[in-house]
């Protein structure tokens, strides 16, 4: 009697439903990857293709001092995406964007890239984070 | 008949328990895909099928190949090849199996940031089973191996158009577990540029909807295969012994997951061009296609995970997460 109880349990567990999808690779950033922007953008976003439950985004200038980082870059109205708040127009340089994405199996996916303002300048458009 | 059955429901949950999903092929940034001469370097949950047509010494020769692996914890891999062939010749044709090959893997360095993997593997080809007919082995060979695998995503930013190359390989010496007076050494290479990585890492190309999609999935490739004896009549390097191998140029492309928002790939199709190097190895161009597919994508949480993974989850985290954000 026992054992298809068992059995039973067994089945049940694995039958129930788990989300699905893996490996959440980057689906584009704003400055695009490898980018060259007249103005320095006042928010970095990266956007995914899958859903994420958090994120980190580290940004660095060329000599490699932190210009800002956060450990809480999830959007709270995109799950697929990863946004960072810049606090200062940049001035021209190469910039260094450092992240993590933990997607909704806490699998974390590390990557970087580079965007590059030409010239320093204000803000191009007021900050605003997507809510 | 009740106690078999329980059993053979048993292993199939087991198989297909629900645990936390790991990466395939990936050191880092870099995703290697499967190469079509030789196996990738790491351990993986996939299910591939192979077809190529030669034209050797014995005639036309037709080849379909099934090979499937199960991750049993996120490093070390168990599965099996099985390969069917038809020969066709001036006078008719004949067909049968190959031996069947079970195999095994398990990854032993990896370096995130320098996007490196180190793996060995076991290969055991069991002689008898296949049709002699097609050239089948009567005997049982044991084949350890050692693969890596390298991206040159560390390169410096001067040198950045180069940091989407990356090298694989593999050699693996034959010892066949019956007395034989030969023992073989086999060696494999491939050189890649992988646009996924450009696109996402180097730089953005601009391209938009199925273009951005097709381009950003395409990995040129490079990859040779060689066999030679390891000795002959019981002599290292002795006379008659003779390379075979040959130079694959193609491509592979990482196929979208046909659910928007499950992730990027499910798989890769391949197709490559095969120059045989010798005139045993071939007497005119042949090609092999793949198509690859990744358990682990499409099933994350139960077919395509690892049986063990969360024995596991903590150490690896730990010991390979991103030091920038002090993980």
């Amino acid at each position: 009697m026992l054992r298809p109880l068992i059995m039973l349990a067994i089945l049940v567990i694995w039958l129930t439903p788990h989300p699905v999808g893996a490996h959440a690779f980057v689906e584009h950033a704003e400055p695009r990857v490898g980018q060259k922007v007249k103005t320095s953008p006042s928010v970095v976003r990266v956007w995914f293709d899958q859903g994420l439950i958090g994120g980190r985004i580290r940004i660095e200038n060329a000599a490699g001092q932190e210009i800002v980082s956060s450990i809480n870059c999830l959007s709270s109205h995109d799950k697929y995406l990863l946004e960072i708040v810049i606090p200062q127009p940049l001035p021209g340089g190469d910039y260094h964007v450092y992240y993590e994405a933990d997607d909704v199996h806490t699998h974390t996916t590390p990557g970087d890239h580079f965007f590059f303002v030409e010239s320093e300048g204000t803000v191009a458009k007021p900050v605003t984070l997507t809510e | 008949m009740y106690r078999h059955a329980a059993i053979v429901l048993i292993l199939i949950c087991v198989w297909t328990w629900p645990v936390e999903v790991w990466g395939h092929g990936f050191a880092g940034k870099r995703l290697f895909p499967q190469t079509m001469l030789f196996d990738d370097p790491a351990p993986l949950d996939e299910f591939n099928l192979f077809f190529g047509q030669a034209k050797t010494p014995d005639g036309l020769t037709t080849s379909y190949v099934l090979d499937t692996a199960k991750r049993i914890t996120p490093w070390w891999s168990v599965g099996f090849s099985q390969e069917f062939d038809q020969l066709s010749f001036g006078s008719g044709s004949t067909s049968g199996f190959q031996n069947w090959a079970p195999h095994t893997k398990g990854t032993f360095l990896v370096s995130e940031r320098h996007e490196t993997l180190i793996s060995w593997g076991l290969d055991w080809d069991i002689g008898g089973i296949g049709s002699h007919v097609v050239g089948a082995s009567t005997q049982s060979t044991l084949t350890p191996q050692l693969f890596f695998g390298k991206g040159f995503g560390d390169l410096p930013r001067s040198l950045q158009w180069l940091q989407p190359f990356a090298i694989t390989g593999y050699v693996a010496p034959s010892f066949p577990l019956q007395p034989s007076p030969v023992q073989t050494l086999q060696a494999g290479f491939s050189l890649q540029y992988s646009l996924q990585y450009l696109n996402n890492f180097v730089q953005d190309l601009g391209f938009q909807g199925f273009s951005r999609a097709l381009v950003r999935g395409l990995v040129p490739i490079v990859e040779g295969v060689f066999t030679s004896c390891l000795n002959q009549g019981g002599v290292v390097g002795g006379a008659g012994c003779q390379v075979v191998g040959f130079i694959n140029p193609g491509f592979f492309w990482f196929v979208p997951h046909p659910f928007e928002g499950k992730g990027y790939a499910m798989g890769q199709i391949g197709v490559e061009a095969s120059i045989p190097i010798t005139a045993l190895s071939g007497q005119s161009v042949g090609f092999t296609a793949m198509w690859g597919t990744y358990l682990d994508d499409l099933f994350p949480t139960s077919l395509g995970a690892p049986l063990f993974a969360e024995l596991f989850t903590t150490k690896t985290r730990a010991t390979y997460g991103n030091p920038i954000f002090g993980q």
